[in-house]
């Protein structure tokens, strides 16, 4: 197992290298850029505060995600414990692309929030499976059913809207 | 193969970005460097030799200039007034002629979180290093020092001079100094206590006291409890709840309340340099948005101007140096100069100019 400090430069890594992301994943869910930005410097605090009850299962990064879900979603659970099934992950700024707004809202809570994660936070379907605490496959399938709904409605527009 | 969708998917999340996170996304962490060839080197080491050689004949020989004098419109608007853009580009403004002209200014390949402000003669600001510039701006920016370890936070500390915090992610300060703001000298040395992060409510994240009292703030200048932003001297800014402010001068001690309006919605505070008066914006839901002045000798609100801005308009705040005039920059970009006593109705200086990429973050003003 790590030693403490090693970790600690370990999470402080990933708060240099990956901020961004998880910004947008407290984004999707407070839906304020600015309480988004509280929400993973919170999120980081009780991190490093808790980082020696990291157990190395999975990676770091997604122990680090659900953390910041959990301050998003205002709760106190242990980073362990499993996440909600619903994340209420909304667009921050719908009226940015109303198309894809309801397109987005129309998808189960599940595909959403993989949606969501794959496409804004930008994070691969491992992290995804890891952070939403199901398989791969799961996620791969979730993603392509997904996929196939967003299609029907942003298909021909979306490549317009791209020339 | 690869489905068009997903590239159409990443451009749609793409457009939900703020600038600030646009800015911050849109360049990797660090730039792979390219191995050169060792003549290469030797090569630049000897043009450097003969260049340095130059540059000393050609300064020695120069007689010393005199920054030049900032010009005044008719109504005594003088100054200068250092605009940013997203995070990598600036706009100088001479405030009496309202010309402006970008700053050269060579981006580094990160960025944290910015702040600008004003320190004896300079600009000061932060990116993945530590620059000033003179505010005469008669030279480029210069660097004064990379970021460390963690994250750097700047704050004004006399004049002249600045403080550099580093910071990590838990907001504990691993070293702080008090460097001069025009060579990065280091002046002093200290070792501060833990602390944290808590929001940009000033623009600017903070420290607060590993106590969790959110009104008090430590300040890196030793014992004192709190600093939210020292331009007036040091002021703590505290919501006592969403319409009572408590704002408190740690210099005197004095504490002032501020009853605010109704709207229950503020930001863009500025406290005016010589302390007497703090600048914010009201955002009223479905009105436009007001400009305000608390005075805090009184703790009176007054709206300062209700047709500047319009109902969507994200504006910056900045003082001049005298304090005489209060800029506003909406989000047409144009700069509005407002008269805190409204003797003189408000009036436009100049339109700036459309940045590369993302909105107008943060404005600073010379005397």
């Amino acid at each position: 197992m790590l030693e403490s400090s090693a970790r600690v430069r370990q999470i402080e890594r990933l708060y240099r290298d990956r901020y961004s992301a998880f910004v947008r994943i407290a984004i999707g869910i407070v839906r304020d850029t600015d309480a988004a930005h509280d929400v993973v410097h919170e999120a980081f605090t009780r991190a490093l505060a808790s980082a020696n009850t990291w157990r190395e299962e999975g990676s770091l990064e997604a122990w680090l995600a659900r953390i910041v879900i959990r301050v998003a979603l205002d709760g106190n659970d242990p980073a362990t414990a499993p996440l909600p099934e619903d994340l209420s992950v909304r667009l921050p700024f719908p009226d940015r692309d109303p198309l894809l707004a309801t397109a987005i809202a129309n998808l189960s809570s599940r595909r959403r929030t993989v949606v969501f994660l794959r496409y804004y936070a930008d994070l691969s379907v491992e992290r995804i499976a890891e952070i939403l605490g199901i398989a791969e496959g799961t996620v791969s399938a979730t993603l392509a059913q997904a996929k196939d709904e967003l299609r029907l409605v942003l298909g021909p527009e979306g490549k317009e809207a791209r020339r | 193969m690869t489905d068009p969708l997903d590239d159409d998917l990443r451009h749609r999340f793409a457009g939900q970005d703020d600038a600030r996170l646009s800015a911050r996304y849109r360049r990797p962490l660090s730039r792979g460097r390219r191995r050169r060839p060792a003549s290469a080197w030797l090569t630049a080491a000897a043009l450097l030799v003969v260049l340095a050689t130059a540059v000393v004949v050609v300064v020695a020989r120069r007689p010393p200039e005199s920054p030049p004098n900032p010009t005044s419109d008719a109504r005594g608007l003088s100054g200068r007034l250092l605009v940013r853009y997203a995070v990598d580009e600036f706009v100088r403004v001479d405030l009496g002629s309202g010309s402006s002209a970008p700053l050269p200014y060579e981006p580094p390949p990160t960025d944290v979180f910015p702040a600008i402000f004003h320190s004896g003669n300079r600009f000061v600001w932060q990116d993945a290093g530590v620059w000033s510039v003179d505010d005469a701006l008669a030279t480029p920016p210069a660097r004064l020092s990379p970021v460390g370890v963690g994250q750097e936070l700047l704050l004004p500390a006399t004049p002249g001079t600045i403080w550099r915090v580093a910071q990590y992610p838990d907001g504990s300060a691993r070293s702080a100094y008090r460097v001069r703001a025009d060579s990065g000298a280091v002046v002093e040395r200290f070792d501060p206590p833990r602390g944290r992060f808590i929001t940009a409510a000033w623009g600017r994240k903070l420290l607060l006291r590993e106590n969790g009292d959110r009104g008090t703030i430590w300040t890196p200048d030793g014992p004192s409890e709190v600093l939210a932003d020292n331009v007036a001297g040091p002021l703590a800014l505290t919501f006592v709840n969403s319409s009572l402010l408590r704002v408190r001068n740690l210099d005197t001690g004095r504490t002032t309340q501020v009853s605010l309006p109704p709207s229950g919605q503020y930001g863009k505070f500025t406290p005016r340099p010589d302390g007497t008066a703090i600048a914010f914006v009201e955002f009223p839901k479905g009105a436009s948005r007001r400009i305000a002045l608390a005075d805090m000798r009184s703790g009176s609100v007054r709206i300062l101007d209700s047709a500047v801005l319009g109902t969507n308009s994200e504006p910056v705040l900045a003082w001049t140096g005298d304090g005489r005039w209060l800029l506003v920059i909406d989000a047409a970009r144009t700069v509005w100069v407002l008269d805190p006593t409204a003797s003189v109705p408000p009036h436009t200086v100049t339109t700036l100019p459309q940045p590369t990429v993302g909105d107008i973050l943060e404005a600073v003003a010379a005397g």
